[in-house]
């Protein structure tokens, strides 16, 4: 019966070689790449912000927030504005993407947990693995990228 | 008038009445001595017009009937003889009494009243009484009296009544001091005035007198304030100009029908009926064809289309008056909003017809320009309100406390009307209920040790705002201990927060009480006097974009005084930029723009001294401060901002001009962006940085302080 | 704003002068016509002058005539303190090249509206 399996609509992007995905419940809308305006003394992890319909929108490097460098802002790069959750409030903000691929059904039952071999980096943002024939996808629990560098410093 | 100068006035009156004395005695040997004679009645004028002046009614009545038959001697109608010398001495004997006891009004006794029918019958055949003005002197009063129109609303009767008045001023008005724009301005203030000046009997400048007024005026007036106060503003000059004041109809025609131009032409007797008629006919403008046709002169035509402008106008006005509608204030808030949007769109649009030089496009810009600034205005305007609203919330915060506390402290409030954003408003009441707690509490004594100092039991509080350009100043003042400044300092070396032998400003000391640490701890208050909190109402105005002083005065009392800026939405910005980022510093703040010259190189730290206007600022380097990637270029220039009398210079790579700043809050996540405090949407639709001006400039001297 | 004060009576001159100040003019006094003309030609500028009718030595009425005189203070208004009695010193002022005049006794409030009136 349809309503035994629950499943969960997902977008996902690459970010690398890796295809993550975040809840499509959340992302209000994918910008394609634009100036970024750079926030002195901010989070690191924290690119900037962009201005979006009037409002300024911060926007987020989740590279940066596993401690793998800064994202190259191509022409393929996209920001997906989304609903992020931050000390217990909800806010808007960009997430740096290299590619934007699709949106994914995905049924609760396939996922797995992911790896307990955490060595920090990018695996503690981890929340599930996706596995869709030969090719993963990292589920993440991506209000954790605002925290991270906190933690960390 | 003033009790302090009664006393000034009784001597003076002594002194005037015993020279009278002498005088007398003098005039009895020579009795036709017109200097005496004179001398004399001056006297008695003299005391006679300033006695009421000063309170004393009575010997100033008194003194008028002698001061009539000596003005009739001095003219020569009546010889000095020995009754007048007589009188004059019984007269000035009893004008002393009464000024020694005090006799400053009521009826006159017996002695006084046989003296005035004396004086009287003295006068009797040689002089008209001058009691009664009314009928001799021209004064606007009594012109007035005689001409009171039936028509003349009593003033209060509510009923606005519109005037024609035209004003044409006698060649030589100026010769007598007169200025007839003050006239206008006068009427101007009784209420709704349009004037047009009639320049057509100026001559041509080789026959013009620099010193003649050649100018008429035609006015129209509508007021409540009835003809009386009209032709006192004429009071004057009544003799000097010809003058008309006419009532017109009621203002208020229900039907909402205005004159047609016509109608008030001939109302106006600009024109006679038949050629009316006969420009009626025509298919044009009435005005042009009575134009063309010179059947009105253009300055009679530019007075009556004055005057029907005027009545559509006090009409609408009219209309509107008392009338308003409550608005969620949601609403108002969208609209804000969306009026910032527009201003930034505008602001591309602007940018984009100059890239075009499209000289079409480039108008339209403009006009849009004008529109979005006078609704900006407008939107602004609406979200303004009286601070007064709040005042009055914490007379009950003073009355409970103080009584909690067993003092008797009194609030005064001025300056209720000075308007700010609403927000603002809102977001002021927490800081400002601390601020007078914290006086309340800490500042103001118990009475007994007010006593014991000499001063007054109660205290008083004052609260009072007041504009200070594009800010508003709120100053709440007690009459207390005042700050207790070496306990604050020992309590900041006990703390570690001041070295033990570091020096620190009066101001700097006071600032102290605003750090956090000085404020958690309760027993500080009982120290320093005050500090309970003190760092919760820095925090809440700075995030308004405002500033915390505080003056004090030992034993007299601490004011604290919040500067606040009138809006929270938009500001005007000056625009500069560094590397390739732009920034917005407020220009409320910037006094000047000045290169830096290259031998004042900056330190390591990137902190320097400059001298401006002979005075030595710290300069920040804004590009180091914001770590702002590229190549310095070689000529750069330092904004130099003023923050209450202290300067501080940026430096930047280049200024680029002012700039309507929507102001977008950054958001939580932005709390440790030191420097910043909000963001702005440019014309080309990316965002610049607001730069926190008092942070920056706070912690450029907190710098300089360890250098030195 | 600086007014010349001219009144023979001191109480008068005072009390004027104390009014005006608490409004945060400046003042000169002067006790008659004749100082007053001295304090003309003294140099200072004055925005408006007062002056009494009646003084010993040079009177008000005099004293204006020959402030009009003086290219300096032409256009300069002048109020005359007149009393009720004497109309016709209101006219002779006038003809003199008096501005207005202020009727005495008179409340502080009065005096104040009048030099606002011509002055300022």
């Amino acid at each position: 019966m349809a309503e035994r399996v629950s499943t969960t609509r997902y977008l996902s992007f690459t970010l690398g070689d890796e295809i993550y995905g975040v809840p499509v419940e959340r992302v209000e809308v994918v910008l394609e790449m634009q100036a970024i305006t750079r926030v002195p003394n901010a989070k690191p992890q924290i690119r900037g912000v962009i201005n979006h319909r009037g409002s300024v929108v911060p926007v987020v490097d989740p590279r940066v927030s596993f401690d793998a460098g800064l994202t190259p802002l191509g022409e393929e790069s996209s920001i997906i504005v989304m609903q992020l959750i931050y000390e217990g409030e909800t806010l808007t903000a960009g997430v740096l993407a290299d590619n934007v691929s699709e949106v994914l059904d995905l049924a609760d039952a396939e996922l797995e947990a992911p790896p307990l071999v955490s060595g920090g980096g990018r695996d503690s943002f981890v929340r599930n693995i996706a596995r869709q024939g030969e090719r993963f996808i990292v589920l993440l629990d991506i209000d954790a990228t605002l925290l991270a560098a906190e933690g960390r410093s | 008038m003033i009790d302090k100068f009664k006393d000034a006035f009784r001597e003076e009156a002594y002194e005037l009445l015993s020279q009278l004395e002498d005088i007398l005695l003098e005039l009895e040997a020579s009795p036709k001595d017109l200097e005496l004679i004179n001398a004399a009645f001056r006297a008695i004028h003299t005391i006679k017009g300033s006695a009421g002046m000063f309170g004393f009614e009575k010997p100033g009545r008194f003194a008028h009937d002698l001061e009539n038959l000596l003005d009739a001697c001095r003219a020569g109608k009546r010889e000095v003889d020995k009754t007048v010398i007589d009188l004059t001495l019984r007269a000035r004997d009893k004008i002393r009494a009464m000024i020694e006891q005090d006799e400053s009004e009521g009826s006159f006794d017996e002695e006084a009243q046989l003296l005035i029918h004396e004086f009287r019958a003295a006068c009797t055949g040689y002089c008209e009484d001058k009691a009664q003005p009314q009928a001799t002197a021209p004064s606007a009063a009594a012109q007035r009296d005689g001409q009171a129109s039936p028509s003349a609303a009593p003033a209060g009767a509510g009923g606005i009544r519109s005037y024609r008045i035209r004003l044409v001023p006698a060649r030589d008005i100026f010769l007598s001091g007169t200025r007839p724009l003050k006239l206008l301005e006068e009427l101007a203030a009784l209420s709704v005035m349009s004037a047009v000046a009639n320049f057509s009997a100026v001559p041509s400048l080789d026959t013009l007198d620099p010193e003649a007024c050649y100018t008429s005026w035609d006015a129209i007036l509508s007021t409540d304030k009835g003809i009386d106060a009209i032709r006192d503003v004429f009071i004057f000059v009544e003799d000097q100009c010809e003058l008309s004041i006419d009532e017109l109809g009621e203002a208020d025609d229900e039907e909402g029908h205005t004159k047609k131009l016509g109608e008030i032409l001939l109302e106006r007797g600009a024109i006679q009926k038949p050629a009316l008629d006969d420009a009626l006919k025509s298919q044009r403008k009435l005005g042009e064809v009575l134009i063309d046709t010179h059947a009105v002169s253009s300055s009679e035509l530019q007075a009556a289309l004055a005057e029907q402008d005027h009545l559509k106008r006090v009409q609408e006005k009219h209309v509107d008056t008392g009338s308003s509608v409550r608005v969620a204030s949601e609403k108002l808030d969208q609209l804000v909003d969306l009026v910032g949007e527009m201003v930034t769109l505008q602001a591309r649009l602007s940018r984009t017809s100059g890239e075009l030089a499209d000289t079409g496009l480039s108008s339209i810009a403009e006009q849009l320009e004008r529109l979005v600034s006078q609704l900006r205005d407008n939107a602004m305007s609406i979200r303004m309100l009286p601070i007064g609203s709040t005042f009055s919330k914490f007379r009950r915060v003073v009355r409970d406390l103080s009584r909690d506390l067993g003092k008797q402290v009194d609030l005064l409030t001025e300056g209720e009307d000075t308007e700010l954003d609403k927000t603002v408003i809102e977001r002021l009441n927490d800081p400002l209920v601390h601020i007078i707690r914290n006086s309340l509490d800490h500042g103001i004594e118990q009475p007994h040790e007010r006593k014991a100092k000499g001063k007054p039991e109660g205290g008083t509080i004052c609260l009072s705002a007041s504009h200070s350009g594009a800010t508003v100043e709120i100053r709440v003042s007690d009459d207390g201990n005042g700050l207790n400044l070496e306990a604050i300092r020992n309590k900041a070396r006990e703390r570690g927060i001041m070295g033990p032998n570091e020096e620190l400003s009066e101001q700097d000391t006071m600032q102290l009480i605003f750090r956090p640490s000085f404020s958690t701890a309760q027993n500080v208050s009982a120290v320093s006097g005050r500090g309970v909190g003190m760092d919760v109402v820095k925090r809440e105005i700075d995030a308004l974009g405002g500033g915390v002083y505080l003056e004090s005065k030992p034993g007299q009392g601490t004011t604290v005084v919040l500067s606040i800026p009138l809006t929270l939405a938009i500001i005007e910005g000056l625009l500069v930029r560094i590397g390739g980022e732009r920034f917005v510093i407020p220009l409320s703040c910037v006094e000047a723009c000045v290169e830096l010259e290259e031998q004042e190189g900056l330190s390591e730290d990137g902190s320097a001294l400059i001298h401006y206007r002979g005075d030595l600022i710290p300069i920040v380097d804004l590009r180091r401060s914001f770590a702002v990637p590229g190549e310095q270029p070689a000529l750069r220039q330092v904004v130099v901002a003023n923050d209450q009398g202290t300067r501080t210079g940026y430096v930047v790579d280049a200024v680029i001009g002012d700039y309507q700043t929507v102001i977008k809050p950054l958001g939580r996540l932005f709390k440790e962006a030191e420097g910043i405090s909000g963001a702005t949407i440019l014309g080309d639709g990316t965002v610049a940085l607001i730069i926190d001006h008092k942070r920056v400039s706070e912690a450029a001297r907190r710098q300089k302080g360890r250098v030195h | 704003m600086t007014i010349l004060v001219i009144d023979d009576s001191a109480a008068i001159r005072q009390s004027i002068t104390y009014i005006l100040q608490q409004e945060g003019y400046t003042t000169v006094e002067a006790s008659d016509g004749l100082e007053g003309l001295a304090k003309l030609d003294g140099g200072d500028k004055f925005d408006c002058i007062i002056t009494d009718v009646n003084m010993p030595n040079m009177d008000g009425i005099s004293f204006i005539r020959k402030a009009r005189e003086n290219p300096k203070f032409k256009f300069t208004p002048i109020l005359v303190l007149t009393t009720e009695s004497q109309g016709s010193k209101m006219n002779e002022g006038k003809e003199a090249g008096a501005t207005g005049w202020i009727v005495k006794p008179f409340s502080a409030d009065k005096l104040l509206a009048v030099v606002k009136k011509v002055a300022e």
